[in-house]
């Protein structure tokens, strides 16, 4: 995990200094049965290319929606606040 | 035979501070500045390991950074390069080859048995599987001169570093340093890293004049505070998202053994140089054998002669130069065999010709003389089976130089075989990387400084940044620079007495590479891999060039592209701890363990605490708490404070008990579940005020509580969480004299009509603002007592001395865990795994389905209907049984489940226990369950929690 994360509060930090949340996903609408919340628990899209994904920045406690071309690891645009 | 040379002012060793190491418990004389290799080539020792495959005696033959062997043990680390180790005091250093009858040693002389591939080929091993087996063994057993491994007795200390600039420099020679100090005018960050303990490279090592620049540019170094330069420092791993990783051995004095350098640069310039070529011929790998960078090194870094006589073989004018630093320094040069067939210059032969040297052009080297080290050498013409013999104690050669390219390979640079230049080069680089010097094959020295400043100001041209260099006069100087000097051809010489090593590392020939061919091998990763020739430990170092070349001399239609092996880092070989530091164990201790300690605690270690395990007998502990009273230290547990207009808003989303109504002096027992409805804590709420609240979570969830909670805040809420973990202890005052303890340090009504079970209430004990909760975890009556940290020894101690006079007992975890187990009570990272969900759990009774969705809301909603995957269940024995957590449950071959939580109560004089299991209805329908034990399966009850005062009476009174 070579590359940099730039969190909205400390700038460019290492990745290391991160924990990883899994793909932004859109949780299930009201009324989904078992089925398609165990689609959503388990089931990623797992693309090769541009992806947004939630990360935890440990040392200001801040959770930012990166996106980031998992082919390359290059982090594109900005981070977002959820 | 004395070799230390006279001081010069290129030697790199500090002659004002000797030292002395250990070689096979024989002191060895050396300077601070010398490497282990260059200590031991002092004191005269030419054999400094064996090869891998036949066993040969091999010495020094490359000094610089590729130099992996000779490998060497050096306290107590084994398989250490000592041309890479610098000498510290003290130092001792081991051979690692076998002493006495060495079969595989034998075999080198009938090296036919030993064949590529003789594993496959001899029925002797592959007829019978018994056979097979046993070869096999002797064969991972024979090579050797590897030593076994033994966990060494000193723990090595390492460190990590990370570092951001915005230029990183890789090689601190002419090249690295003229586009280091570009940088550094430029005002922008860099780090030049050398690995070498001395800057300059290549021309710190041609003689006085030649270092002149390196020694002007060095003090230009000195004065940019924005560069950083890093010795004894080898770039070693380098990632496509751009990540190079860099090893540093640290100076004795540094409490570091080894640090690595986790470097992010935004752009890079590689100045990494070239070595030389290996020259073939037989029996190429005898100590005494070295190139001639590796003579010059020892002459001019070390103050060492390579031999008192030596004889120099290649096919460049460099030749003639480590010549006249021979002879400047004293040492016999036999004669000079240049393969050229005109020879070198007019200049470079008559200044030779005036020291009496002999040259022999249109020659070369055909054979080293001489069993353990070289005696003398056979010399004849280009291409001749048979030539002059000539007495020498080294031969120093090479057959031109082979770029540096390792390193930018693994940067996804491409290396190109250039035919006319005879090596290769890196072409297509990554945006933002450049490189400089003797790595695109530049020899002369304003040539190599420009590429130097030209390469860093384009990488920081991409970066956006205008440096005050004047790139037309560098293009200018690279222009009328003289052109790039090809390699000369390798010999072919046909002499076969004695073996033409390709590859030192694995013992691999020019013989066992035609008999791949031979055998209809066409494409060179399978010759690779069949012959393993570059496979060893030196990766290609000194053998990838040679290996690739003769492919093509052979077969020049099918590999005369020379396309390499795709390089992966590391560079060179690094060792396990330096990759883990900065990981470093930092437990935490929390503020009452060192009165715990005292009054005789036992520790152990909880994830990353360190907490009291018992004080002597638990089990006395445990009926301490039913009988008069327990105090158990319970600080590690997450505290939180909450607050903020929007603070209910967010409790409520976060746990599955409303919140809504709170009074301000009842505890809200709740449990939290993640969007699975799986349940991952359980703790208490209390209000302290308006929007104003406190709450607990278990001590293994307390760090990722702010994590979990932050994950589900509105971006609008006003609210603010705040993690008093470590700035509150507690204590969990336990059993039936409680009250009366309590009551002797405080004058707040305590009785059981002021202050319930599941209520709490500010109190001042011993005048220690606290809050008292009356809870139940262990059973008994019980209070959990919270107050602030840096008062809470005191308050033990007040504690301990108003209670003892009435039977209060210090306990510790494992009493705690006993009480709680009587009790049934879970411990959510204990009693359930990852899947268990809060109906499976028998906690659903802690969900208020009316409110708004909390985490997990609509799982749980769907979950109610299905049937259980698994269930927590409780069982208990007779008498005292020898089951641990993680006993299996079982039926015949089947297996229901395990164990998670079994003590012996000696209250109830029973072995209780709780096991997570799935087909619970068919256990539950035979009213007993059968256990694994020892071999044998043990019949349990199976028992509703909790085993002891179900109806929680006695934590009422």
């Amino acid at each position: 995990m070579g590359f940099l994360i730039p969190c909205p509060n400390c700038g460019l930090r290492s990745a290391y200094e991160f924990k990883f949340g899994g793909e932004v996903k859109n949780e299930p609408g009201h009324g989904a049965g078992l089925c398609e919340w165990r689609h959503y628990f388990y089931f990623n899209k797992n693309v090769a290319g541009v992806q947004e994904e939630w990360w935890y920045h440990y040392p200001c406690q801040t959770w930012v929606i990166v996106t980031r071309d998992t082919a390359t690891n290059e982090v594109v645009g900005s981070p977002r606040l959820m | 035979m004395k070799l230390r040379l006279p001081p010069s002012s290129t030697q790199v060793i500090d002659r004002s501070r000797p030292l002395t190491i250990y070689y096979m418990g024989n002191p060895v004389k050396a300077y601070v500045g010398d490497t282990v290799a260059t200590a031991l080539h002092a004191a005269g020792i030419k054999q400094m390991a064996t090869s891998f495959k036949y066993h040969r005696p091999r010495g020094i033959m490359e000094l610089g950074v590729h130099a992996t062997d000779p490998l060497m043990e050096v306290d107590g680390r084994f398989n250490t390069r000592v041309a890479r180790t610098p000498v510290v005091e003290g130092m001792r250093v081991e051979p690692q080859f076998k002493k006495g009858i060495d079969i595989f040693k034998l075999a080198d002389k009938a090296s036919k048995a030993l064949q590529v591939g003789f594993y496959y080929k001899n029925p002797l091993f592959y007829k019978s599987e018994k056979t097979w087996d046993k070869a096999r063994k002797m064969m991972r057993t024979a090579p050797g001169n590897l030593p076994s491994i033994t966990p060494l007795k000193i723990k090595p200390a390492f460190d990590e570093v990370n570092l951001t600039p915005e230029l990183l420099v890789i090689g601190g020679g002419l090249g690295g340093m003229e586009a280091a100090l570009v940088g550094a005018r430029s005002g922008v960050r860099v780090v030049l890293v050398e690995a070498e303990g001395w800057l300059g490279g290549f021309h710190a090592f041609q003689g006085p004049k030649a270092l002149e620049p390196v020694l002007h540019l060095k003090e230009q170094l000195t004065k940019f505070s924005n560069l950083t330069v890093l010795t004894w420092t080898t770039a070693s791993m380098v990632y496509p998202d751009g990540l190079f990783v860099c090893i540093q051995t640290c100076a004795p004095d540094d409490p570091f053994l080894e640090r690595s350098y986790l470097i992010r640069p935004k752009v890079a310039i590689f100045a990494t140089g070239a070595m030389d070529r290996p020259l073939m011929f037989a029996n190429n790998d005898r100590p005494g054998v070295m190139f001639t960078q590796t003579a010059q090194r020892l002459v001019h870094l070390y103050g060492l002669k390579p031999e008192e006589e030596v004889l120099i073989s290649g096919g460049d004018d460099q030749i003639y130069k480590v010549a006249l630093d021979m002879v400047e320094h004293g040492v016999r040069v036999v004669g000079v065999a240049d393969s050229r067939a005109q020879g070198g210059s007019d200049e470079l032969t008559s200044s030779l010709a005036q020291h009496g040297v002999p040259i022999w052009p249109g020659e070369v080297v055909i054979e080293a003389k001489g069993k353990g080290a070289v005696t003398g050498a056979i010399v004849g013409k280009v291409g001749a089976t048979s030539g002059h013999s000539e007495k020498c104690k080294a031969i120093i050669a090479s057959s031109g130089r082979t770029p540096l390219f390792k390193l930018i390979a693994q940067a996804q640079a491409k290396i190109v075989y250039d035919p006319k230049l005879g090596f290769h080069l890196a072409k297509d680089l990554p945006k933002g990387y450049a490189t400089a010097g003797r790595l695109n094959g530049l020899e002369d020295q304003e040539a190599i400084r420009a590429q130097g400043r030209l390469a860093a100001a384009e990488v920081l041209e991409t970066i956006g940044l205008e440096t005050k260099t004047d790139i037309d006069e560098a293009r200018e100087l690279l222009g009328k620079a003289p052109s790039i000097k090809a390699n000369p051809s390798q010999s072919r010489s046909t002499r076969l007495n004695g073996q033409r090593f390709i590859c030192f590392g694995n013992d691999v020939t020019e013989k066992d590479v035609d008999q791949a061919l031979e055998e209809g091998f066409t494409n060179v990763e399978m010759i690779k891999r069949y012959t393993t020739a570059t496979m060893g430990a030196e990766q290609g170092a000194l053998s990838q060039a040679n290996f690739l070349d003769y492919l093509a001399y052979k077969q020049p239609n099918q590999m005369g592209s020379q396309q390499i092996n795709t390089p992966r880092p590391p560079l060179a070989g690094v060792c396990m701890g330096v990759m883990a530091a900065g990981h470093h164990d930092q437990p935490k201790i929390p503020p009452l363990h060192w009165v715990q300690l005292k009054a005789g605690g036992k520790t152990i270690r909880t994830g990353p605490w360190i907490r009291i395990e018992h004080f002597g007998d638990p089990e006395e502990e445990t009926l301490a708490v039913h009988r008069s009273a327990g105090l158990c230290d319970v600080s590690t547990l997450g505290k939180f404070r909450i607050f903020g207009p929007d603070a209910e808003k967010w409790l409520n989303r976060v746990n599955t008990r409303s919140i809504e109504g709170l009074s301000d002096n009842r505890i809200c027992y709740t449990a939290a579940c993640n969007e699975e409805g799986v349940v991952i804590d359980d703790g208490i709420v209390i209000k302290l005020g308006d929007d104003d609240y406190y709450f607990t979570t278990s001590t293994a969830r307390g760090p990722a509580t702010m994590e979990w909670y932050y994950r589900w805040k509105e971006r609008e809420w006003e609210a603010w969480l705040v993690n008093l973990t470590e700035a509150r202890a507690g204590m969990n005052l336990a059993g039936p004299a409680s009250r009366e303890i309590l009551s002797k340090l405080t004058s707040t009504d305590l009785s059981n009509e002021a202050l319930p079970f599941m209520h709490w209430t500010k109190a001042e004990l011993a005048e220690v603002p606290c809050y008292i909760l009356r809870m139940g975890f262990l059973g008994e009556l019980s209070y959990e007592i919270h107050c602030p940290s840096n008062q809470s020894v005191y308050l033990w101690e007040k504690l301990i001395e108003a209670g003892e006079p009435l039977g209060l007992k210090r306990i510790g975890l494992e009493a705690q865990l006993i009480c709680r187990l009587e009790k049934g009570h879970v411990l959510p990272g204990l009693d359930f795994d990852g899947n268990t969900n809060m109906f499976e759990a028998h906690l659903d009774w802690l969900w208020d389905s009316s409110k708004e969705d909390s985490i997990g809301a609509p799982m749980l909603r769907l979950l109610a209907k299905q049937p259980f995957r698994c269930e927590v269940i409780g069982f208990k024995l007779d008498g005292r049984v020898n089951l641990k957590d993680g006993h299996l449950v079982v039926n015949g071959e089947r297996q229901f489940g395990y164990i998670t939580s079994v003590r012996y109560s000696p209250l109830l004089d029973q072995t209780i226990g709780l096991a997570l299991v799935q087909n619970s209805e068919e256990l539950k329908k035979a009213g007993e369950i059968k256990l694994w034990l020892e071999g044998k399966e043990v019949r349990a009850n199976l028992v509703k929690p909790p085993f002891y005062d179900p109806s929680g009476e006695r934590l009422r009174i």
